[in-house]
């Protein structure tokens, strides 16, 4: 019962709603008449725990797959280190630059993840990378971050 | 025959040599931006809208009507291929497209998306030449009551059709409306869920949700699988689409154009709405309907066709009374007005030639491109034989571009992230997420009509049910919802929901 | 040897950079300009900002993309842009009144006099009372005269609360003694769709209804200029009616505090030329608008009249925030 993953699911989905149902009230209700800005936001919270609960119930009742058998036989480090590479970027995207970061992410991520050759994975990555560059910046007028390569890059 | 003659007339200017290339690069350009996610027709046609002011009021507006018709074929592209959907519209697309190209059959996919386009534009157009002034009046008979009610109606046919599980489909939809009520009170002015973040006033952007949930979490839930595989079935049957599948689709196209073409004309989600729609019809109606989400090619020609006469549908309030029902008809209001001329009830009458022209140039824009996107699909199937090991990288790199790409901020990139994150979750756990992006983009406008209707009613909810209009759409809703509670219904429901495991 | 070399193209690099920064004032701009219109695309607003826009981008030699944020009575752009935007000159907003009335009127997050660089005052609206041509009111005698039998009945449709046709309908119906009901959508398209399909009775907005009212399906009742306009000559003025008003809702550009004054100063001229382009004129006039030119520092000194006479106007019609 304690690893019944709807269960979990469900339990997550209840608090989930009756956050917002609480974040609802202190907006305002309003009147009928004209409702305030919490109005919705109130009774969605209440309707998305109502929901929950039954999936709650259902999971109790009918049981449901362990929650680790999700991961069993999976590769989650490499999903992980997926997330945790597109975090990364994003934190140094605006320093670095778009062209280093996006080198230096489809390398790590050709490398680690399914390693692909040294010579494919460079050609692919500096290719794709200043490619993607051009179009945007030169054709389509859309400013990436150029960050320690600005002088260059201009 | 009058009809005929004015026609006349209009073909007489579009075919004009300059109007023709005008009708070309506009398409041309509509199809690029439709196949980059992030860069919608909006950004494209605003760029562009300085380079027609050079020419004659004609060219300029056949030129931007291109972009955005052209900008609908393309959408379905990066949904079949890579399961990213470049706008709102498409998302229903990944579902079976994406499927289909996982089993070798991107060809016919992307051939009965281009085929359910070009028979939904054309008929758009007819129908916008014979009974456009007519229609305005339907446009505009609904009010804040009716868009609530229709709204409701939306929410529930997807509820009811995407899952096997009710109360997840409707839980991922309550998600969704909140999602979509984060930022600044419409009416109010009172930030809303922002939590103190500055990024969030301007609420959640739809482009990294979409890509995070259905792009990222994709490439997740396939990384996680065991080593070799190739996600994608390295052979590559048939390009085009077979007897069999064109006997499948042709229905499914019909219905999607005529149910397009209504709710485009309703200003709003229309173009969502309707594919939505589309493909829950479809998988109602069909013989086959365990078969939807594992590569139903009516489950492509359907929705296709519908978002392309939404497109065509979305003409006729802004050319017959001066009231542009999305962004991108108001970008083409604004380009009327710059070129000096006011879209509105005395139109077609004060300015025949534009008119007639716009509707000529529009016969011809869909078969050129028709003509354009046939060949490309080839070219675009190639793309699935780079090993997944390589185009993943480049998918996700992709994703990321086109996230900042629409609104320029690294915020979104994080937004994308953590959608991602939680698309993966979800398919784990058995939570889809069709229904939330849906409910994301109607989200802002259920609330907001609700709220008018109450205004408008003095408080007194029978509003919704003394309309006709909306008593209609909330009675489908309720029977939508019951019809699982009813055991004859049951067994029919159950043979149509999709089976998960 | 090595090292020298590192630290000099180091140095190198670094007096490169700061030379660019430098330049960026008198390069500027280098990119397109966002300017958001906080209202719905295709309202009079929207179409007027574009033809200024358009003439300003001509001389900046950058494209002006228009980004419409329509809600919260036209301030929602302005607040995203007060909260969000850097103050390179790369974003720009147009300035409803709302944004300086507003904040006397609720709480909210941002302040008239200290969030914004305010940069040139453009123009003013015509206001209008319209109904539909086929419906039960004729004149705005006929309005009142209903509304005084029904009060509360009679709805009207604006491009939301707190804006000038809000205020202007609530001291008008004050003023006649009568209760109206207001319902907010978030401009000119919307206003017109919901008077037409007669989901409210009357509609309260600037011209955007004037496609309409020229092809006789929307009956002008009353126009809200100091003198009759130019084009519908047979329409009152809310003086004729006999109430002294006149609304007219000027509005200006700004960009977020903190903008470099060089930078406002290219703006300021790029615009001023624009609203003396007779290409912008004509497309003013097609609404009945005319430029209202106010350069950089009168604005600001306007700004702080406006939120004076504001207070005192809200506070008579019992609509100022109660601390």
């Amino acid at each position: 019962m304690l690893r019944n993953a709807q269960l979990w699911g469900g339990l997550f989905w209840l608090a989930f709603g009756l956050f917002i149902a609480f974040q609802g009230y202190e907006l305002g209700l309003g009147q009928a008449r004209e409702p305030g800005s919490g109005f919705a936001i109130f009774w969605l919270g209440l309707m998305m725990a109502a929901f929950a609960t039954s999936i709650v119930f259902s999971a109790i009742k009918n049981g449901s797959e362990d929650i680790a058998s999700l991961w069993r036989d999976t590769r989650w480090p490499k999903v992980l280190l997926i997330i945790v590479m597109l975090l990364v970027f994003g934190f140094l995207f605006e320093t670095i630059g778009f062209v280093i970061c996006s080198l230096v992410l489809l390398l790590v991520l050709m490398r680690v993840v399914d390693p692909v050759p040294w010579p494919t994975a460079l050609l692919v990555s500096f290719g794709a990378t200043f490619g993607m560059w051009y179009c945007l910046n030169k054709l389509l007028m859309i400013q990436l971050p150029n960050g320690w390569l600005s002088p260059w890059l201009g | 025959m009058e009809i005929l003659s004015a026609l006349g007339h209009g073909f007489a200017v579009a075919l004009q040599p300059i109007n023709l290339m005008a009708c070309f690069f506009g398409v041309f350009i509509g199809t690029l931006v439709g196949v980059l996610p992030g860069i919608g027709p909006v950004s494209a046609m605003a760029l562009l809208l300085p380079v027609t002011l050079s020419g004659s009021p004609e060219a300029g507006i056949i030129m931007m009507a291109g972009i955005y018709y052209g900008s609908m074929y393309g959408g379905s592209t990066t949904s079949i291929l890579v399961n990213i959907p470049g706008e709102a519209a498409s998302v229903i697309t990944c579902l079976d497209g994406h499927q289909m190209a996982k089993n070798g059959r991107a060809g016919p996919a992307l051939g009965i998306a281009a085929i359910g386009s070009f028979v939904a534009g054309t008929f758009a157009i007819v129908a916008l030449m014979l009974v456009a002034p007519w229609l305005a009046k339907f446009a505009i008979a609904f009010g804040p009551p009716e868009y609530f009610s229709l709204m409701v109606l939306g929410l529930t046919v997807l509820a009811f059709l995407t899952q096997g599980s009710m109360a997840k489909s409707l839980l991922m939809a309550c998600v969704g409306v909140t999602l979509g009520l984060v930022g600044i009170d419409q009416i109010t002015a009172a930030p809303r869920l922002t939590f103190d973040r500055l990024e969030l006033l301007d609420g959640v952007g739809l482009i990294p949700v979409v890509m995070g949930l259905f792009g990222v979490a994709e490439i997740l839930a396939n990384i996680e699988r065991s080593v070799q595989r190739e996600v994608v079935s390295a052979r590559i049957g048939s390009l085009w689409p077979t007897l069999q599948d064109w006997a499948y689709s042709k229905w499914a196209i019909a219905r999607g154009t005529i149910l397009g073409f209504f709710l485009g004309i309703l200003p709003g989600g229309g173009a969502v709405i309707s594919s939505f729609a589309s493909y829950a019809l479809e998988r109602r109606l069909s013989k086959r309907p365990e078969m939807f989400g594992k590569g139903a090619i009516e489950g492509v020609a359907g929705p296709e066709a519908a978002n392309n006469s939404a497109a065509g549908g979305a003409f006729i309030p802004l050319l017959t009374l001066g009231i542009p029902p999305n962004v991108v008809m108001a970008l083409l209001l604004g380009a009327f007005i710059i070129h000096g001329i006011q879209p509105g009830p005395l139109l077609i009458t004060q300015n025949p030639g534009i008119f007639w022209g716009i509707v000529a140039s529009m016969y011809i824009g869909n078969i050129m491109l028709l003509i354009l996107n046939f060949p490309l699909i080839g070219m675009w199937v190639q793309v699935l034989k780079v090993p997944y090991k390589l185009l993943f990288p480049l998918i996700l790199m992709f994703c990321i571009v086109g996230v900042f790409s629409s609104g320029s901020a690294v915020f979104d990139v994080f937004v994308m992230t953590v959608f991602g994150l939680i698309g993966y979750l979800m398919r784990k756990f058995g939570y889809e997420p069709a229904p939330l992006v849906l409910a994301f983009v109607l989200g802002p406008m259920v609330e907001n009509n609700l709220r008018k209707s109450l205004i408008l009613s003095q408080g007194d909810f029978s509003v919704f049910i003394e309309r006709p209009i909306s008593l209609a759409c909330l009675i489908v809703a309720a029977a939508m919802i019951l019809a699982p509670l009813l055991p004859v219904l049951r067994a029919k429901r159950e043979a149509v929901a999709l089976d998960q495991e | 040897m090595r090292i020298r070399n590192i630290v000099t193209s180091t140095l190198a690099a670094a007096v490169v950079a700061a030379t660019a920064t430098m330049a960026a004032a008198q390069s500027y701009p280098t990119k397109p300009i966002t300017m958001i219109v906080p209202w719905p695309a295709g309202g009079s607003t929207d179409v007027a900002m574009r033809a200024i826009a358009e003439g300003a981008s001509k001389i900046l030699g950058q494209p002006i993309v228009v980004d419409n944020k329509a809600g919260a009575s036209g301030t929602l752009g302005p607040a995203t842009m007060a909260a969000t935007a850097k103050p390179d000159g790369y974003t720009v907003a147009q300035m409803p009144i709302t944004v300086m009335r507003l904040p006397l009127m609720q709480k909210v997050s941002w302040d008239a006099e200290k969030s914004f660089t305010y940069i040139i005052h453009l123009t003013g609206y015509t206001f209008g009372i319209t109904a539909k041509a086929d419906g039960q009111f004729k004149t705005w005698q006929d309005v009142v005269t209903y509304a005084k039998a029904n009060p509360g009945k009679v709805t009207y449709a604006t491009p939301g609360s707190g804006t000038s046709l809000h205020i202007g309908m609530e001291q008008i119906a004050e003023a006649a003694g009568i209760k109206l009901t207001q319902v907010p959508f978030k401009g000119g398209a919307e206003t017109n769709a919901a008077v037409l399909g007669g989901h409210t009775m009357l509609q309260a907005d600037s011209t955007a209804w004037k496609p309409l009212v020229d092809a006789g399906q929307l009956r002008l009742l009353a126009i809200w200029t100091a003198d009759r306009s130019k084009i519908w000559k047979d329409t009152p003025t809310l003086k004729e009616l006999g109430y002294p008003f006149v609304f007219d809702s000027p509005f200006g550009l700004a960009g977020p505090k903190g903008i470099d004054p060089k930078i406002v100063q290219i703006l300021h001229d790029a615009f001023k030329k624009s609203l003396e382009d007779p290409a912008t004129i004509a497309a003013l006039e097609r609404y009945d608008m005319v430029p209202r030119y106010m350069n950089t520092a009168d604005y600001n000194t306007f700004v702080k009249q406006v939120i004076e006479q504001e207070t005192a106007a809200l506070s008579k019609i019992g609509l100022l925030k109660k601390d």
